[in-house]
């Protein structure tokens, strides 16, 4: 890229400080253990989970939810589509489906498996709360002995405790705008992305009259998103 | 006030608000701080809108009024709190205030969903049943083998592989099916017919449409299975109706219950989430939202399916090649008299192609079939006597009940094949169908028995599709290779006739300058030659259907097919002395809107033209002035050619030297 | 022209629901949207002679024209368009720096709207609430030409780019350049029309909306997110521009004469314009 004078928003993360801070994240991860020791396995297990939490966010610029919107019925690990409603008015809620790429819907489904063997140990034999977690919860976390979603607040404080709150100090809808800068820099036309990315205006991909099937943008979004995958570390 | 604890009593909002506070508190105590936070952030809405309530006394318990509840069901975009746990929050300070015995709890309290137009509805607990429709796809697909013949499981089988399978998810499809014919099940080329109404339907009035769907093949295989099922009809001359369905199925009850169980079964439970979960399959994988919307029934359309097309069914080997296993035995009729094409149906067939013009409706045409259905049936009407002659009449039955067919088409059709069987060397009885040279010789004569080559043509087209109905209905036909150099119809020495602009002008000056009626003349040429409108779509324009805006523009509102309604901007394709001619007649209609005719060109007795008058006074005109063998249709080539001349012009392509200079 | 039905609801005016649907079909040739044979009508008005040759007057018109066809900006934001040197400061409105041959526009708040802390500032990269939006070439010639001979008025020497003459004082009916392309109307119809053919002819809309300023609801949600560079966005405006003005002078052209169009490319675009313009021209006599 030329040096030529850069303007608009000034929350886009440079790449090396992404890199750097995906890096030091895997770092920090390790196997979760259910059988081990429950405060080895709470903290693997939460970072786990906000690892997962912010792959996923890279892998579909989901915005940050106080209320988590990924549940356990509202991803198709064959088709690879997610389910969201998350833009709230007023009047409604959108809802939009969001192609996933290569691996992240197995990905989803091993985590949720993962989720249902600690619900199981922390049920049986711990005495963790988890009357604050909903039954379709895939991500939550354990903090001060309750088991809560996951959401930013939470997030946060898992990254605090894992001494990782500095190499992430950016928003967490930091990836919807590093996606947008980047498919504008790379040439990818936005209206392949901006329905999956909740920015819905007419015409609708999914209108009454559109006559192009959703599988043509949606795998230009699935490229698109393996390339940022790349780019910021995850793969 | 003293508030009873079990009669309605009436206080002030604010001792209201105050016991009602009291109680939030008890209960928030026992709660975490974060989880207390909501319920009253909820109760302070409810309090601010309590406030705000216009009555000086409220009714314990309170009864919260849709305005009341509306304003608290809408969202706090600030907090950033997703609908679910808005709704979750009101569900419990409702529930709390309720056991208090201040408030009545509400029945709904559902935040509203999306408002936008989508060719499918994005419901989540559709989506979340994706994996049981696999399954169900899975075990539809493995349908057992053919022997079994169980009526229930075959039915069932053949409703849900349309839905699963063809996506066919029209929200009554039971019902819809339990009143088809046996004939809206084309299995030779794999299509359904079903009654719908779409939403934006132009037919807005009684029947339904007539939508084709194509079937997957697995699900005509279900529904082949279900047919194989059904005991053997009778002959076809004695039952008055043919219903798609077994004896048992006609029942709309027995058929929604039987597919509620096989549903709920699969994990589906209603109906209608299946369809949507169907709906929303089909959105994902690789159907275009306009397909899915159109399967569902929410749009129709006009064209048909291109399924229609393929797979012809009647293409049966050569019967001299004995070993072919693909040849039909049902005979159209069990007694094939040997008698040729006979006066009767020669007479209907006649008396059909003179009902039959562009205005004929559809409720006309279903009353011409309909007459005729009762001729064949009716032992006591004089009916046909010949087998032909009676394949004739159900090849117009079927072409009068088929709305693909436009009226002119059935028309050229019937018109032709009655020539073909009567003035040319006639097949005298349908096995002649299974003789080549017979049939060959048959072909040959119709088409040379014409002289001009669209004639040719027509006559070629009209054979071909008797004989495929022939073969659709069960009558051995023999396969024609119609790419064979004997029924090519030569394309040479046929004269074109462009017009160039120049000429048109030309034209249009003559007529004015020696004609009374020259001015709606000129009208007529400019509108067909600039704007390239077909005869009848000059003839039928009315009054509104020229605005005179900034474009010119005009709108085709009857036209030859569905696809000719359009609006034509002839604003920025006529030159200024075309739009000047047009200006002068639209000023003169104007001036005469004392004519009461909703036509827009008018003749100066101020009737409305006939296509047929206007094309015979202007061919010879255009003849005389441009020398060429030109027709009123030459005007509309005319057009056509210039448009694309000017609008499609690759870099560094030179213009052809002979294409005379559009700009006069 | 309006119709009654017999609901006895309000008819709606011809071609709305036509302009409405095709809005939704994300089509372009609705009656809203003036068609290339418009932009082409003016062609000839606007870009007849080499920057060189044009006076002041012709070089107003010009710049004026051009920045209305070829960026789409509306002529009220042209009657309010500051000159400036560099970045404009904060409060000031969209400006143009004619020796750079740049356009300033601000863009729309939406979000993060102050200071970073600098651990986050570190790790992002640099943004700005102004784009800068560099003047295609052609229209850069213009404006280096009209920084000479501008007269500069005593009152407002930082002034405006486009000085009025006292003919037109403002008022909605009187564009500073009285006469350019037309009527207000149409000037607002093609500078409107503009931006939905640049978008039409592969800019992005968020493209289309910092060049003109105007931001509808779309592209307000993208430039909450974006981080452009003013390289990479006149890359895209010259290439879109390009294709734009191609047809539009195929279209003169071939209404003329039928003469075959080159494939334009833009340092080449004074050029073919005027030659196309030039066709245009001697044709009108042999029409009339």
């Amino acid at each position: 890229m030329s040096e030529s004078r850069r303007f608009g928003a000034r929350i886009v993360p440079r790449r090396e400080a992404l890199t750097a801070a995906i890096d030091a994240l895997e770092s920090r991860r390790r196997a979760v253990r259910v059988d081990a020791p429950l405060r080895e396995m709470i903290g693997a297990f939460n970072l786990a989970m906000v690892y997962a939490w912010l792959r996923l966010s890279w892998a579909a610029a989901l915005r940050p939810r106080r209320d988590p919107v990924v549940r356990r019925n509202r991803y198709d690990a064959r088709l690879g589509w997610l389910f969201v409603e998350d833009k709230d008015s007023p009047y409604g809620v959108e809802a939009r489906v969001i192609p996933l790429s290569e691996g992240e819907g197995p990905r989803l489904a091993r985590l949720q498996d993962l989720g249902d063997r600690v619900r199981y140990r922390l049920q049986t034999t711990s005495h963790v709360t988890l009357d604050g977690l909903s039954d379709d919860s895939l991500f939550f976390v354990i903090l001060g002995g309750r088991a809560i979603p996951l959401s930013p607040q939470a997030l946060r404080s898992v990254l605090d405790a894992s001494g990782l709150a500095d190499s992430f100090p950016w928003p967490l809808n930091v990836p919807r705008h590093y996606w947008i800068t980047r498919a504008l820099e790379d040439g990818v036309r936005l209206t392949d992305l901006d329905p999956f990315l909740g920015h819905l205006h007419d015409p609708l991909p999914w209108g009454p009259y559109a006559a192009r099937p959703l599988s043509h943008s949606a795998s230009s979004f699935r490229r698109f998103a393996t390339t940022i995958l790349k780019e910021v570390g995850f793969l | 006030m003293t508030p009873h604890s079990s009669s309605q009593t009436v206080m002030l909002p604010r001792h209201w608000l105050a016991r009602a506070q009291t109680v939030i508190d008890a209960t928030c105590t026992d709660l975490a701080p974060a989880d207390a936070a909501m319920p009253r952030s909820a109760f302070r809405r409810l309090a601010r809108a309590v406030r705000a309530l216009p009555m000086t006394a409220v009714r314990v318990p309170l009864a919260f009024p849709p305005s009341l509840l509306g304003s608290l069901t809408r969202l706090r975009r600030k907090t950033g709190v997703s609908g679910e746990v808005w709704e979750g929050a009101l569900r419990q300070l409702f529930a709390v205030l309720s056991a208090a015995g201040l408030a009545r709890e509400p029945r709904n309290v559902d935040v509203r969903g999306q408002r936008r137009s989508t060719a499918v509805a994005l419901d989540p607990e559709a989506f979340a049943l994706l994996p049981q429709l696999q399954d169900l796809r899975a075990q539809l697909m493995h349908m057992g083998a053919p022997s079994n013949r169980h009526e229930e499981t075959a039915v069932v089988g053949a409703v849900l592989g349309s839905v699963v399978f063809s996506g066919i998810t029209i929200p009554h499809l039971s019902e819809t099916l339990v009143s088809l014919e046996r004939d809206a099940l084309e299995v030779d080329i794999g299509c359904l017919t079903l009654p719908v109404r779409g939403p934006a339907s132009c037919l807005a009035f009684d029947p339904p449409c007539q939508q084709r769907f194509a079937l997957h093949p697995v699900s005509l295989l279900h529904w082949g299975r279900l047919l194989l099922c059904r005991p053997q009809d009778v002959p076809e001359s004695s039952a008055p109706t043919h219903p798609l369905l077994p004896s048992g199925w006609r029942d709309p009850k027995r058929l929604r219950a039987a597919l509620r169980r096989t549903l709920k079964a699969a994990g589906f439970p209603t109906w209608r989430r299946f369809l949507r979960t169907v709906r929303i399959e089909m959105l994902l994988t690789a159907e275009a939202p306009v397909n899915v919307l159109r399967r569902a029934g929410g749009l129709v359309t006009a064209a048909a399916p291109a399924s229609d097309w393929h797979r012809l069914g009647w293409m049966i080997a050569d019967p001299a090649n004995a070993s072919d296993g693909g040849r039909r035995t049902q005979a159209l009729t069990p007694l094939d008299r040997r008698t040729s094409y006979d006066r009767v149906a020669r007479a209907q067939i006649g008396r059909v192609v003179t009902a039959l013009n562009s205005d004929t409706s559809g409720h006309e045409r279903s009353q011409i079939a309909a007459r005729l259905e009762r001729l064949l049936k009716d032992p006591q009407a004089t009916g046909p006597d010949s087998a032909i002659g009676r394949s004739v009449v159900r090849w117009a039955i079927y072409l009068l009940r088929r709305r693909r067919y436009r009226p002119n088409t059935v028309r050229t059709w019937l018109s032709r094949i009655s020539r073909a069987l009567h003035a040319v060397d006639p097949i005298s009885s349908l096995e002649d169908l299974r003789d080549p040279p017979r049939l060959t010789a048959f072909i040959e004569a119709a088409i040379a028995s014409s002289a001009a080559i669209e004639s040719r043509r027509a006559m070629r087209t009209a054979v071909r599709q008797y004989l495929r109905f022939l073969a659709a209905q069960g009558v051995q036909v023999v396969a024609i290779r119609w790419s064979a150099q004997r029924f090519l119809i030569p394309t040479e020495g046929r004269r074109t006739a462009l017009l160039s602009p120049g000429e048109i002008r030309a034209v249009v000056e003559m007529v004015l300058r020696d004609r009374a009626d020259g001015l709606a003349l000129a009208t007529a040429i400019l509108l067909a030659g600039f704007g390239g409108l077909r005869r009848i779509e000059v003839c039928r324009l009315h009054r509104e259907d020229v605005p005179r805006d900034r474009r010119w523009t005009v709108c085709v509102r009857h036209s030859k097919t569905a696809a000719g309604r359009r609006a034509v901007a002839l604003g920025p394709v006529l030159p200024p002395w075309a739009l000047a001619v047009l200006e002068r007649y639209a000023a003169w209609r104007t001036d005469h809107c004392g004519l009461d005719h909703p036509h827009w060109l008018l003749t100066p007795e101020g009737v409305p033209w006939d296509p047929d008058r206007l094309a015979t006074r202007i061919i010879p005109i255009l003849r005389r002035v441009t020398g060429k063998p030109a027709t009123f249709h030459s005007l509309r080539r005319a057009a056509a050619t210039w448009l694309w001349v000017q609008s499609v012009l690759p870099s560094g392509l030179e213009l052809p030297p002979d294409l005379p200079n559009r700009t006069v | 022209m309006l119709s009654a039905n017999g609901s006895g609801r309000t008819a709606v005016r011809f071609g709305t629901a036509e302009r409405v649907a095709m809005a939704k079909l994300g089509l372009i040739h609705d009656g809203s949207t003036a068609q290339p044979f418009e932009f082409a009508n003016i062609y000839a008005t606007l870009f007849d002679r080499p920057a060189e040759l044009m006076d002041e007057s012709q070089l107003r018109a010009a710049l004026f024209g051009g920045l209305i066809v070829l960026h789409g900006l509306d002529p009220s934001t042209l009657g309010t368009l500051r000159l400036t040197v560099g970045q404009p400061p904060d409060s000031a409105g969209p400006s143009l720096d004619l020796e750079a041959g740049t356009l300033w526009t601000p863009l729309p708040s939406v979000g993060y709207a102050g200071p970073l802390r600098n651990e986050l500032a570190a790790a992002c990269r640099p943004g700005s609430g102004w784009a800068s939006v560099p003047l295609l070439p052609w229209l850069r010639r213009i404006a280096a030409q009209y920084q000479q001979g501008r007269p500069t008025s005593r009152s407002d020497p930082a002034g405006l780019v486009f000085v009025s003459d006292g003919a037109g004082s403002g008022d909605d009916d009187s564009p500073a350049s009285p006469g350019v392309i037309g009527t207000p109307s149409l000037e607002r119809r093609l500078a409107r029309s503009a931006t939905r053919w640049l978008v039409h002819h592969g800019m992005e809309p968020i493209f289309g909306a910092i060049v003109s300023g105007k931001f509808n609801f779309a592209a307000l949600a993208t430039s909450a997110y974006a981080n452009l560079s003013d390289a990479q966005l006149a890359e895209a405006h010259a290439r879109s521009a390009a294709r734009s003005t191609w047809r539009y002078s195929q279209n003169a052209a071939t209404r003329a004469t039928g003469w075959p169009i080159w494939k334009i490319q833009t340092s080449r675009l004074a050029q073919c314009l005027r030659v196309a313009a030039l066709v245009h021209g001697s044709s009108r006599g042999a029409r009339h």
